[in-house]
C-alpha cells in the first residue's frame, strides 16, 4: 500500500497533514528516484548547486534508509521486553534490524537477553550507555512503567527513535514532556498499544468511521478485576542480582519488597497503576482512535472503586470511571469488572475478559480484548465500503508501522500524542479514585482545573539524576 | 449483536461499593480497628478514615511504628485518606490543619521510614508556612533527597528561597540535586551540570 492509498477521504488525527516544514515528500518509487536523482546530480554538479535527495529513500543522520538495517538497543528485557527482544532477534535473522545492545537492572535477565540477542550485542546495566552510542538508531523500552517517560525523553534527546511499552507515562507532566521531546528531536515514537495495528481493529474502525453506528454516544469498557496481595511480606534486602536503586529510578526511595517486582509493580499505584493503566492503555487507546479523539480529552472524570484491604498492592480491585467528552458529546466508561460480553463464536478461544462496546444511535459494535488480540463482530468483518465511503489507515503491523515512521518521518499509529492522551485517561481516573472526588480537566491545556491538590499530583518529583 | 443504549449507560457511579465508617467515627475506634488481626476490618477502618481530620494524624503517625507491618501500613493509608479529604476544594481550613499536624509530627523527628512518608504527604497539602520545617530535612543524610523532591513540588517563593539557601550551604555531592530543582524553576546555576545522561554503572561482565 503506498501513501496515496492509505487514506482515501478522511484522515484520522495521526495521519492529518503536517505543517509544510515537517511534511514528508510525496511518494517516490526507487526507480523513479534513481532516474530523477541521476539527472539532478548531473545538473547539480554542472551548476555547482546543492544536491537534493529524498530523505525517505536515502539515509539521513538518525534516519536509516529504506534498505538499511535499523540498529537497535533494548532497554528492559524481562517480561514484555523479553518478548520484544525475541521478536527483534527473528527480524535480525531476516536482515531487518541489528540488535546491538541490551540493558537491564537485573543481571539474570540481562544474561538471558544477551544470549538471545547474539554475540553482536553488548550488555549494559545502565541504559545511558546505550544512549551514548552513536551507531544505535532506535531503542525499545520495556522497563517498568515508572521508567517509560524518563527513558523515552532521554532517548529522544539523544536522537534515538523509540518504541516504548504502554502505558506511556505515570503522570501528566511526564506525558507532556514525552510529546515535547518527540517533537523537538523529530524522532519516531511508537507506544506499545498494539491493538490499533490489529487487522480486526482496522475493520472495526472502518465500520465506525463510515457511520454504521450512527452518532456514537457512549463507549463502555469492561475488564476483570485487579488482584489483591494475598501474601504480604515485610520489606527486605533486594536480591543480589537486582540493582534496586536503578530499578526504582525516578521513584521516591523505598526499601525493596518482594511483592513489588518483577511484574507485580503493575498492582502498585506509583508504578503500574492497576488494570486501568495496564489494559486501559489498550482498550481505551482503541476508543480514542475509533472516536477520532487522540488529540483531545474529557472535560470531567469521576472514579469510584474498591481498594484492597491489605497488602502492598494498592490499586483498585474494582473500579467504575466515567469520562465526559464534549464537542462532540460522548461518554467513555471504564467498568472493572462491568458486564463481560462473551465472544460471539463459542468455538473460538479468545480473551473476552476485557473489551468495549461502542453504542451509537443506529447500532452498536463490540470490540473484544483490544491488545495483541483484537476481535470484532462479523458485521464489521463482512462490511464493504460503498462507493463514496471512506477507508481508514491500515497498519502493516505495530513494529512495521514504527519502522515506517523511522524511515519516513510519518507519524506512527500510536504516536506519543496518542499514547499520552490514553495514559492521561488512566492517570486521571486513578487520581479521582485516590482523592475521592470528580475532577475537571481542560483538554486543550491538559490541566486539572479548580483543584490545587489534584494539580500538584499532575507531576511527581523525580529522584536525581533519574529525571526528565 | 445489537445492544440498546440502556443497561450499561444507566448504571450510576453510586453503585460501586462504599466503605462504612467504623462505629463512632472517632480516632480511638479507628486505632483499635487498625490493630485488628482481621485484614478486612483493618481495611474498612483505613478506607473510612478520610473524614476524621487533623486530630487523627498524630496517633496514626505513632501507629505507623507498630511492629506489625500490616498495621503500620494501614495507619499510613489512613493518613493518606485524611490528606486526600483535606485537599478537596473548599476545605482550606481543614487542609491547613492537616498540614500543621504533619509538620508537627515531622518536627518531633520520627524514624526515617515514617518521616519519609510524612514528608511526601506534606508535599501534597503544605503551604509556605511549612517550608522551613520541611527544609530542615535537607540536612538529614538519608532524607535530604526526599526533602529536595518535596520542596521541588511545593509552589511559591518560600520553597524556592529554601532551595536557594540549601544550595549555598549544601555539601558538594548534593549540590547537583539542588541545582536541578533550581533550574527547573528557572534559576540560572553556574557549574554542576546535570548528570542525568551520564552512565554510572559499568557494562555487564
Amino acid at each position: 500500500m503506498n501513501d496515496t492509498t492509505r487514506v482515501k477521504q478522511s484522515m484520522p488525527h495521526h495521519r492529518q497533514p503536517r505543517p509544510a516544514a515537517a511534511r514528508p515528500a510525496p511518494a517516490l518509487s526507487r526507480r523513479r528516484f534513481l532516474r530523477w536523482a541521476g539527472g539532478a546530480l548531473a545538473a547539480g554538479a554542472a551548476m555547482d548547486l546543492p544536491q537534493l535527495v529524498d530523505r525517505r529513500v536515502l539515509a539521513a543522520p538518525g534516519r536509516p534508509g529504506a534498505n538499511d538495517r535499523i540498529i537497535l538497543g533494548h532497554i528492559g528485557v524481562g517480561g514484555m521486553g523479553g518478548g520484544h527482544l525475541r521478536g527483534m532477534a527473528v527480524r535480525q535473522t531476516h536482515g531487518q534490524v541489528t540488535v546491538a545492545a541490551v540493558c537491564d537492572a537485573d543481571r539474570k535477565r540481562l544474561a538471558t537477553a544477551a544470549e538471545i540477542a547474539g554475540p553482536g550485542a553488548k550488555a549494559y546495566r545502565d541504559y545511558r550507555s546505550i544512549l551514548e552510542r552513536k551507531d544505535i538508531d532506535a531503542v525499545v523500552i520495556a522497563t517498568p512503567d515508572h521508567w517509560h517517560a524518563v527513558q523515552t525523553v532521554h532517548a529522544a534527546q539523544c536522537g534515538k527513535h523509540v518504541y516504548v511499552e504502554k502505558p506511556a507515562c505515570c503522570t501528566i507532566e511526564e506525558g507532556k514532556a514525552m510529546v515535547a521531546a518527540g517533537r523537538e528531536n523529530r524522532v519516531a515514537i511508537q507506544v506499545g498499544s498494539q491493538g490499533r495495528s490489529q487487522p480486526e481493529a482496522y475493520l472495526a474502525h472502518r465500520y465506525i468511521a463510515n457511520g454504521m453506528l450512527g452518532r456514537v454516544r457512549e463507549v463502555v469498557c469492561w475488564h476483570y478485576p485487579s488482584p489483591a496481595d494475598t501474601n504480604p511480606v515485610p520489606d527486605s534486602e533486594p536480591p543480589a542480582d537486582l540493582d534496586w536503586d536503578m530499578w526504582l529510578g525516578p521513584l521516591r526511595w523505598r526499601p525493596y519488597n518482594a511483592r513489588y517486582c518483577h511484574g507485580t509493580f503493575r498492582w502498585i499505584m506509583e508504578s503500574g497503576g492497576g488494570q486501568i493503566r495496564d489494559r486501559g492503555a489498550h482498550v481505551m487507546s482503541n476508543a480514542l482512535y475509533f472516536m477520532n479523539a487522540d488529540h483531545t480529552g474529557p472535560v470531567s472524570i469521576e472514579a469510584t472503586g474498591t481498594l484492597p484491604s491489605h497488602g502492598l498492592w494498592d490499586t483498585a480491585i474494582e473500579m467504575e470511571v466515567a469520562y465526559q467528552f464534549k464537542n462532540p458529546d460522548w461518554t467513555l466508561y471504564w467498568r472493572q469488572p462491568g458486564e463481560r460480553i462473551p465472544y460471539y463464536r463459542s468455538d473460538a478461544r479468545i480473551r473476552d475478559g476485557y473489551g468495549a462496546i461502542y453504542r451509537g444511535d443506529k447500532d452498536s459494535l463490540i470490540v473484544w480484548a483490544g491488545d495483541g488480540q483484537t476481535f470484532t463482530e462479523a458485521k464489521a468483518l463482512e462490511y464493504r465500503v460503498p462507493p463514496g465511503g471512506q477507508d481508514v489507515y491500515r497498519s502493516p503491523g505495530h513494529v512495521e508501522d514504527w519502522f515506517h515512521g523511522i524511515r519516513t518521518g510519518a507519524p506512527t499509529i500510536m504516536n506519543i500524542q496518542a499514547g499520552a492522551a490514553t495514559a492521561f485517561l488512566t492517570i486521571l481516573a486513578n487520581l479521582s479514585l485516590i482523592l475521592g472526588r470528580k475532577l475537571q480537566w481542560d483538554p486543550v491545556q491538559q490541566e486539572i482545573v479548580g483543584d490545587e491538590h489534584a494539580r500538584r499530583l499532575m507531576s511527581r518529583p523525580q529522584r536525581y539524576p533519574y529525571h526528565l | 449483536m445489537n445492544l440498546p443504549l440502556t443497561a450499561a449507560s444507566q448504571t450510576t457511579l453510586a453503585g460501586v461499593a462504599a466503605v462504612p465508617p467504623p462505629a463512632g467515627n472517632t480516632v480511638e475506634p479507628l486505632l483499635a480497628a487498625l490493630r485488628s488481626t482481621d485484614a478486612r476490618q483493618r481495611g474498612r477502618a483505613w478506607q473510612s478514615a478520610g473524614s476524621l481530620g487533623a486530630d487523627a494524624v498524630r496517633p496514626l503517625a505513632a501507629l505507623m511504628q507498630d511492629p506489625q507491618f500490616e498495621t503500620a501500613r494501614s495507619a499510613r493509608r489512613a493518613i493518606e485518606r485524611i490528606v486526600a479529604d483535606a485537599g478537596r476544594p473548599g476545605a482550606e481550613a481543614k487542609r491547613q490543619a492537616i498540614a500543621r499536624e504533619l509538620i508537627a509530627v515531622l518536627e518531633s523527628r520520627p524514624p526515617t521510614r515514617i518521616a519519609r512518608d510524612l514528608l511526601w504527604l506534606a508535599s501534597e497539602v503544605a503551604g509556605d508556612n511549612a517550608v522551613l520545617a520541611l527544609a530542615a530535612w535537607l540536612n538529614h543524610p538519608d532524607l535530604r533527597e526526599d526533602a529536595r523532591q518535596v520542596l521541588h513540588r511545593l509552589p511559591g517563593d518560600a520553597a524556592l528561597a529554601a532551595l536557594r539557601a540549601a544550595f549555598a550551604s549544601a555539601p558538594e555531592e548534593f549540590k547537583p540535586n539542588l541545582a536541578y530543582s533550581l533550574r527547573a524553576r528557572g534559576v540560572s546555576i553556574a557549574g554542576y551540570p546535570d548528570a542525568k545522561l551520564l552512565p554510572t554503572r559499568p557494562a555487564a561482565d
